[in-house]
């Protein structure tokens, strides 16, 4: 917990030292005493005293004069209390080196390159130091990628000890760095140090949607009781989002079974007798709908929640190995629609295709049907199953998003199956397509959408794609595309 | 207040569209109408026109039979039952090429990492080789899973007493998968050095496989 008063002192100050002499007092994050570390608003307003000078040096070292003027206008205006550093042209010890090409790789999310152009010029400038931003810069995304490598990887224990080497990587501007540790420290039973982090992230971080994500994410871990504490600060600290913040309180607590007491905010901020703070009323069960002509005086009975709603509560929290326990043996069509679901995104569309089926066969509640079609196609698209599909949709009636979609998904498969046969033009053409229609990218196929680059000859197209896939999440498959491609490139012929 | 229980899986449901990616944008007509047209892909095929004959247990496990082509490849997927809460289908596929300039990418030294890491939900991975009449067999086994155990598989097919390719197929290959509760890992490999390909494969009609093509 000493790790935490840390970081709550470091919260409430303003400047960058502050928070980097409480980092550095934290306790290891295997110890005892582990507890979550974020420099949260602190870090952001230490970057908000440092303009970024790397324009402007770069304006001077090529001489443009007239820029130069313009971003120092810019920076004063931006940054009031800012001034020159006097090194700024040149300080007499300061060797003339350019250090532009290594932003040049670091912009382009080529680390290991800008280590190695960097260690290239140290050698030939002896004397020389790197500008302290870069290094910086660098240091902090090298441990950003770690991280999240560490984290896609359920490395947990090695994600704490990367947020714990690097000062400045928890701020509310990298707020999925915060939410990947959090997640770390739950995942290795230490929930009331990631709700520490949960915590600050609602109280520091302004932005509200930022806010409401960390409030789904705790519900995967925290009880109801510190479920409330966070939505009670978030209600106080997001004046006018109160409405945004009281629904997802209800969809939280419905997952969980429970429903809310009507909130008024100015009756509960009287009652709590601070503005600072509001006391929610607490939650309480569903109850079931009081049977038809029940003669109106039986008392609801309190329930827990169904299977359905526990096991699309699993999926909502991206659970799906729990969604399919729960779902195992059940007939309910309402339970085994989300278990389909829950197949369809383990990526077992053949299975999911049948239960989808099945409900559609058993229900008679127009909502599960036309959903479980709206699945039923989607499933089939996914097990590139087209011919199906193009006879599943003309039953279905279709919102024109799932049209949008489905015509991803079909997109998809074309690609895919172009690329399989070596149409690799066809390839670039669907995937562009897709692209087209606002979904959301596929890492699957911009993979191959690369690899066609490279094989029709546009090299720098695939090394831009395969090294932007390399900086989101580095994999064995990415790293050699990236290696392949760059080799071409510096191939004579 | 109270929340009715199917609207509240409705808009679980609604949770589950928007993971999902479909709910993010609205509006859209397909801006492309061709697409619709001369999309190949699966097909179902019943269980006569099946290359591979499995074992009982696992031939009752089959759950979907497809076929499609893709350029000179001749596919056959039989995706089987699957009793874990893994990620990935459970399947035996078969490839057979008639291109003699075609290759097997994915089974490289080098690529071949990468295809397990594909198939295999994760895990630690013991890798193993067997055979069968067609053949060697290479495999990797993931363990660590829980009570489940995974095994991928690949065999290149070449011609043997056992197997005569049909006229005008190069080379084929025969990928498997399989993640169950339970299994050892003889089971796993089990279930492919089992199998025996319809002897109805080696008949050529019109050019083109049969049976299924």
């Amino acid at each position: 917990m000493l790790r935490v008063a840390l970081m709550i002192l470091a919260l409430g100050a303003a400047g960058a030292d502050r928070v980097t002499d409480a980092l550095a007092q934290l306790p290891d994050p295997q110890g005892p005493d582990a507890a979550p570390i974020v420099d949260g608003g602190a870090a952001d307003a230490a970057a908000a005293l440092e303009p970024d000078l790397t324009a402007l040096r770069y304006y001077i070292e090529i001489g443009d004069w007239s820029r130069v003027e313009a971003e120092l206008r810019r920076l004063r205006e931006e940054y009031p209390t800012w001034s020159p550093p006097p090194d700024l042209l040149g300080g007499e010890a300061a060797p003339q080196v350019n250090v532009q090409e290594v932003w040049d790789l670091f912009g382009a999310g080529d680390y290991a390159g800008a280590r190695a152009r960097l260690a290239e010029i140290e050698e030939a400038n002896p004397g020389f130091a790197p500008p302290e931003d870069l290094l910086r810069e660098l240091n902090l995304a090298e441990s950003r990628q770690r991280l999240v490598n560490a984290s896609d990887l359920e490395q947990w224990q090695r994600v704490l000890d990367i947020a714990t080497e690097t000062p400045g990587l928890l701020t509310c501007a990298r707020v999925d760095n915060v939410w990947r540790t959090a997640d770390a420290y739950a995942e290795l039973g230490q929930i009331d140090s990631a709700f520490m982090l949960w915590r600050t992230v609602v109280e520091t971080c302004t932005n509200i949607d930022e806010r409401i994500a960390t409030l789904q994410k705790a519900d995967a871990y925290v009880d109801v009781a510190q479920l409330d504490t966070l939505i009670s600060l978030a209600l106080t600290r997001s004046p006018g989002a109160e409405d945004r913040i009281l629904q997802a309180r209800d969809d939280l607590l419905a997952g969980r079974g429970l429903e809310a007491e009507p909130v008024d905010m100015a009756e509960v901020q009287e009652e709590s007798g601070d503005a600072s703070t509001v006391s929610l009323p607490p939650p309480r069960p569903i109850t079931q709908p009081a049977s038809a002509g029940g003669g109106g005086g039986a008392p609801a009975t309190p329930a827990g929640p169904s299977v359905a709603e526990r096991a699309a509560q699993a999926q909502a929290r991206a659970d799906y190995g729990e969604c399919l326990s729960l779902t195992q043996s059940v007939q309910e069509p309402g339970a085994r629609l989300v278990r389909a679901w829950c197949l369809f995104e383990l990526d077992r569309p053949t299975e999911a295709n049948m239960l989808f089926g099945q409900v559609i066969a058993a229900t008679s509640d127009a909502g599960i049907r036309e959903t479980a079609q709206f699945g039923e196609v989607l499933s089939l698209l996914r097990s590139n199953r087209l011919a199906e599909a193009g006879v599943a949709m003309r039953s279905v009636s279709l919102t024109p998003a799932q049209q949008r979609d489905i015509d991803a998904e079909i997109l998809a498969q074309r690609a895919t199956s172009a690329y399989a046969g070596n149409d690799f033009r066809e390839t670039i053409r669907l995937v562009r397509a897709r692209r087209d229609l606002g979904v959301t990218d596929r890492r699957d196929l911009n993979i191959i959408m690369a690899w066609s680059y490279y094989q029709t000859g546009q090299l720098a197209e695939a090394e831009d794609l395969f090294r932007q896939l390399d900086q989101v999440f580095s994999t064995a498959e990415s790293r050699e595309g990236l290696s392949v491609v760059r080799n071409a490139r510096r191939a004579p012929f | 207040m109270r929340m009715p229980i199917l609207a509240t899986m409705r808009r679980a449901l609604l949770l589950a569209a928007m993971s999902l990616g479909l709910a993010a944008c609205i509006g859209s007509e397909p801006r492309a109408p061709e697409l619709y047209t001369a999309v190949q892909g699966w097909r179902q095929i019943s269980e006569n026109e099946s290359w591979l004959l499995l074992e009982p247990s696992t031939e009752a496990a089959v759950i979907a039979r497809l076929a499609k082509q893709e350029g000179p490849r001749l596919y056959q997927r039989l995706v089987l039952a699957n009793d874990t809460v893994l990620s990935g289908e459970n399947y035996f596929e078969v490839m057979l090429s008639g291109d003699p300039s075609d290759g097997t990418a994915r089974y490289t030294e080098t690529s071949f990492l990468g295809t397990v890491s594909d198939a295999l939900p994760g895990g630690s991975t013991v890798n193993g080789q067997s055979s069968n009449r067609y053949g060697t067999i290479i495999y990797a086994i993931a363990e660590g899973l829980g009570d489940a155990r995974c095994i991928y598989a690949i065999q290149r097919l070449v011609e043997t007493e056992a197997l005569q390719l049909p006229s005008g197929v190069a080379f084929g290959t025969i990928e498997h998968r399989y993640c169950g509760t339970g299994e050892t890992r003889e089971q796993l490999v089990a279930r492919i050095e089992r199998l025996n390909f319809n002897p109805l494969l080696t008949i050529v009609s019109g050019g083109s496989f049969s049976p299924a093509f």
